[in-house]
């Protein structure tokens, strides 16, 4: 469970309003609003990349600021958007790495290491190119072998930034049931999406933002309105229920004039 | 386990690099025996080594080419370890100890003493260049740090305060040019004539001490590799380890560049070669580059002394010659294979 | 920074004059000042102002204007020349690679023609050739090299592998080089004169060479600017814009190969501005390449034009050579700029 108390965080150039906020165990909460709104700057806030200048950040009751950094490597995770591939690694070797807060300075990897790489492999769809170079692996799978990474570090917490970044739609779709699943064993999972029909269909709680504040949080079926998308993102919408599973997603209204309009 | 795994062959590269090299560094070492301004027979240094009876050249062999041999290889792999630390850590494959600015800060710190100092005999000469290459490094450091050791940060600073030294350097050269700046110079491309047993002495504990440790902790520059941020994230105390390795590099390269002189390619061109050899993980590359590094040097040495006696041709020329001829060779082998 | 002023058209932004105006004309000052410094010092007391003047006026008489017209002003101008061609050659060469540390002795030109030179005072067959020759075609036969190296004939260049072979040619290059010294003792003190770049015995044809190479090179790099800036944003991104970084590469390491060929040819290698200029220029008016070509061209013929004047100047008999002054002046200016930059607050 994370906890905010009115903790605010930011650079020179722009700064988060103080946050009061709740991220439950087993709940898939996900943070969506425009670009620029502060999205990622609150996950880098959690996971103490970025120092609160003000409030408290409390990881599973305990103080965040309080933790070593090991410590903190082992309750909480972050899969950042950007992710450096070092050169002549493997596949299996990157997700190795992700066992590094449990082991000791010089990373020799016990049996319980090597299964959970194996479990993270397997369930990311990698176990056949576990010795592939990660250098040689397409865009959607070197996503997949950092969220193995992930997987393996084995953390209560675990926080996404993105991460359907790059990948096709049957892969979407399967990281975003994996992050349901991994809320289902009990791990708090925060991930910021950009989709709203997705965020709306996975997850249990989301939190909106703009410009650097909350905007709304709660149920999908409750916060995505289209007042709320109109005032949040700028745009006309109509809300209708997903075919499949009856969430919100927001369908672009028509436009009444200018050149969008023309183009229907 | 995961049950409907194919068996995949283990990556042997590294073990099979590791015995080859492993193989040719004392055999190099053991030729280095023989080669020199006096070309002697097996039978001469066998004699020597294990002290039988029978024609012998103590002196020659025990004295002279032995810690030669061994302080070549040493250095060799100081150097290599250095640079291998240097370019995980700025994450530029052109960094170099050089780009740290210790050569330029050691050879400026010698010419200076050499040029000002005339009292001080050679054989102290290590002392400035250890000093020099410490300082420069550690301005170099300084610098940086206002930036947060940032690896594009470190590596422009490092750049500013190489250059400046080496454009001191180049003066000194210019204003001092004499029978007296030969001695100096002839350290400058990288030698190891006249070194002997003290040499070693004063180097081999702190060297083997910081490559040893180097060697343990590899692991942790896989880590670092990953980018400050995800690096933190797994538990990495980032700022700490950058600047202890970074600290280490700087010393394991100064005190090798202050008993050998500018051997500058070994630093650069050694974990390129090991990783192109082994692959990118630090716990099989560094001992790779490290063995590496020591072969390049020790080979470099002998063969410059074997080759037209009792002319001795400078290990530092003949560590760039051969060193970019490898590479070059590697880069090709690399096009055609792919 | 200047403001800018994006026109619809997508032409290149106009500079507004004020503060970008008061730095251009900083700038410029800074370069009279030293052409004029380096005009009017020198071995000769009595040449000064009032000869720079006659050289306006009309036919020189005296010796004192001759020395004006055919040594001292020759001079300034080839440092000109210099600086600007190797400016130049850096600022495409750390465009194409996208790397801060490219500079046109990474190429390993500059040892390929500091080997020509031994080759030429120990080989007796190439004792004939002409110093600038044995330098200009050794130092492109490295290049050629680099590039081979490299997989452009092949086709897989890369900016990496240029970088990495560049860095081995030259290595080869300079060992060559003292491997010489270590053969043949006394020409060591020659080449190593040579090696450091001298500008003392250049005369109006060495100018005439240099600029030449300059204008039509400064030209053609402008032709590039744009695709230069779309480079800084990587391979995949340059294709999807529609244009073959690939071939921005090797256009761009020619053309640096070349103007840094001509240089070395008269001057010897005078390494530094090539690495330098181009970060001054940057730090002072930003990225983009239709900016900074101009300004990299004031930055480097001032740098050398100063060091030509510093080394006259100080108070030795023999001259300081210029590449030792250009590399004392440039060092602390890129440590200055450096330290200013890390202060900034990091996102």
């Amino acid at each position: 469970m994370i906890d905010l108390e009115n903790a605010v965080a930011g650079y020179k150039s722009f700064r988060l309003a103080p946050t009061t906020l709740t991220f439950a165990e087993g709940r898939f909460s996900a943070l969506i609003g425009p670009n620029g709104c502060g999205k990622s700057t609150l996950l880098r806030m959690i996971s103490r990349q970025l120092a609160p200048l003000s409030g408290a950040v409390r990881i599973g009751g305990r103080a965040a600021a309080g933790l070593s950094q090991k410590d903190l490597a082992r309750r909480i995770a972050l899969l950042p958007q950007e992710n450096i591939a070092p050169a002549g690694i493997s596949v299996a070797d990157l997700a190795g790495y992700g066992r590094a807060p449990h082991q000791s300075l010089l990373g020799i990897a016990s049996d319980t290491d090597r299964a959970h790489v194996a479990r993270a492999l397997h369930r990311m769809d990698l176990a056949h190119l576990a010795q592939a170079p990660v250098a040689s692996l397409s865009g959607g799978q070197r996503q997949r072998a950092f969220l193995a990474m992930l997987l393996a570090q084995d953390t209560p917490a675990m926080l996404f930034d993105e991460p359907t970044n790059w990948l096709d739609i049957q892969h979407q779709v399967q990281v975003l049931t994996l992050i349901r699943s991994l809320a289902a064993e009990g791990r708090t999972c925060v991930a910021v999406l950009h989709d709203i029909a997705q965020a709306a269909r996975y997850a249990d709680h989301l939190v909106v933002m703009k410009d650097g504040a909350i905007v709304a949080q709660g149920a999908p079926a409750e916060v995505v309105t289209a007042e709320l998308v109109a005032e949040v993102y700028e745009i006309a919408v109509e809300i209708h229920p997903d075919p499949v599973s009856g969430t919100p997603v927001p369908y672009p209204c028509r436009p009444r004039s200018g050149a969008l309009a023309a183009a229907g | 386990m995961s049950d409907a795994r194919r068996p995949e062959f283990p990556d042997l590269r590294g073990p099979v690099t590791l015995a080859l090299l492993g193989v040719l560094l004392p055999a190099l070492m053991f030729a280095g025996l023989f080669a020199g301004a006096i070309p002697l027979e097996i039978e001469t240094v066998v004699n020597s080594l294990l002290g039988r009876d029978g024609p012998r050249q103590d002196f020659i062999v025990l004295q002279s080419r032995l810690p030669r041999a061994l302080l070549a290889a040493l250095a060799g792999g100081a150097l290599a370890l250095s640079g291998a630390l240097i370019q995980a850590l700025m994450r530029n494959p052109l960094a170099s100890p050089k780009i740290v600015g210790i050569n330029s800060g050691a050879a400026f710190a010698v010419l200076v003493t050499a040029f000002y100092i005339p009292a001080l005999p050679h054989s102290l000469l290590p002392v400035p260049a250890a000093l020099g290459g410490l300082m420069a490094g550690a301005l170099v450091w300084w610098c940086a740090q206002r930036g947060d050791i940032d690896p594009r940060q470190l590596t422009l600073v490092g750049l500013a305060v190489g250059l400046t030294l080496d454009a001191g350097v180049d003066a000194l050269l210019v204003a001092n040019t004499g029978p007296e700046s030969s001695a100096p110079l002839i350290w400058l491309t990288g030698s190891l004539w006249g070194r002997g047993w003290t040499h070693l002495a004063s180097v081999a504990p702190v060297l083997l001490t910081l490559a040893t440790a180097a060697l343990i902790l590899a692991f942790r520059l896989d880590l670092q590799a990953l980018g400050p941020r995800r690096a933190a994230g797994l538990g990495v105390r980032v700022g700490l380890e950058r600047t202890l390795a970074l600290l280490a590099a700087v010393i394991l390269a100064s005190v090798a560049v202050s008993v050998v002189g500018v051997l500058g390619f070994v630093g650069l061109m050694a974990p390129h070669v090991a990783t192109r050899l082994v692959g990118g993980r630090h716990r099989i590359m560094l001992p790779t580059a490290a063995l590496f590094g020591a072969v390049l040097t020790v080979g470099a040495d002998t063969l410059g002394r074997a080759i037209r006696p009792p002319l001795e041709i400078s290990a530092g020329i003949l560590t760039a010659l051969m060193g970019a001829a490898f590479f070059i060779w590697l880069l090709i082998a690399e096009d055609r294979r792919i | 920074m200047t403001d800018l002023t994006f026109s619809r058209t997508g032409r290149p932004p106009r500079i507004r004059l004020s503060r970008g105006g008061m730095r251009w004309a900083v700038l410029t000052c800074v370069l009279a000042a030293g052409a004029l410094a380096s005009l009017l010092t020198g071995g000769r007391d009595d040449v000064g102002l009032a000869q720079l003047a006659g050289l306006f006026a009309g036919e020189a008489a005296s010796t004192a204007e001759q020395t004006m017209r055919d040594i001292r002003l020759p001079r300034t101008l080839a440092a000109a020349g210099l600086g600007i061609n190797l400016g130049v050659a850096g600022l495409l060469l750390q465009a194409v690679t996208r790397n801060p540390l490219a500079s046109p002795a990474i190429l390993g030109i500059n040892q390929g023609a500091a080997l020509g030179i031994v080759l030429g005072l120990t080989v007796p067959a190439l004792a004939v050739a002409p110093g600038w020759l044995l330098a200009s075609v050794f130092g492109l036969a490295a290049a050629c090299l680099t590039f081979a190296i490299a997989g452009l004939f092949s086709g897989r260049i890369d900016s990496m592998r240029l970088i990495l072979g560049g860095v081995a040619v030259g290595a080869i290059g300079f060992s060559a080089v003292r491997l010489g010294y270590t053969l043949e003792d006394d020409i060591a003190r020659e080449v190593v004169r040579w090696t450091v770049g001298d500008i003392a015995d250049l005369r109006i044809d060495a100018a005439l060479r240099l600029l030449a190479f300059a204008l039509p090179g400064l030209g053609l790099a402008y032709l590039m600017a744009h695709r230069l800036n779309l480079m800084a944003m990587g391979h995949a991104a340059s294709n999807g814009l529609g244009f073959d970084p690939r071939a921005t590469l090797v256009q761009g390491t020619v053309l640096a190969a070349l103007l840094t060929g001509v240089s070395i040819s008269v001057a010897g290698p005078i390494a530094f501005v090539g690495l330098v200029a181009p970060h001054i220029a940057r730090w002072l008016c930003g990225a983009d390449h239709r900016r900074l070509l101009p300004v990299v061209v004031l930055i480097g013929a001032t740098l050398t034009i100063w060091a030509d004047a510093l080394s006259k100047l100080l108070p030795q008999a023999e001259e300081a050579p210029v590449g030792i002054v250009v590399a004392m002046l440039g060092a602390p200016w890129l440590l200055v700029s450096v330290l200013r930059r890390s202060g900034t607050a990091h996102v």
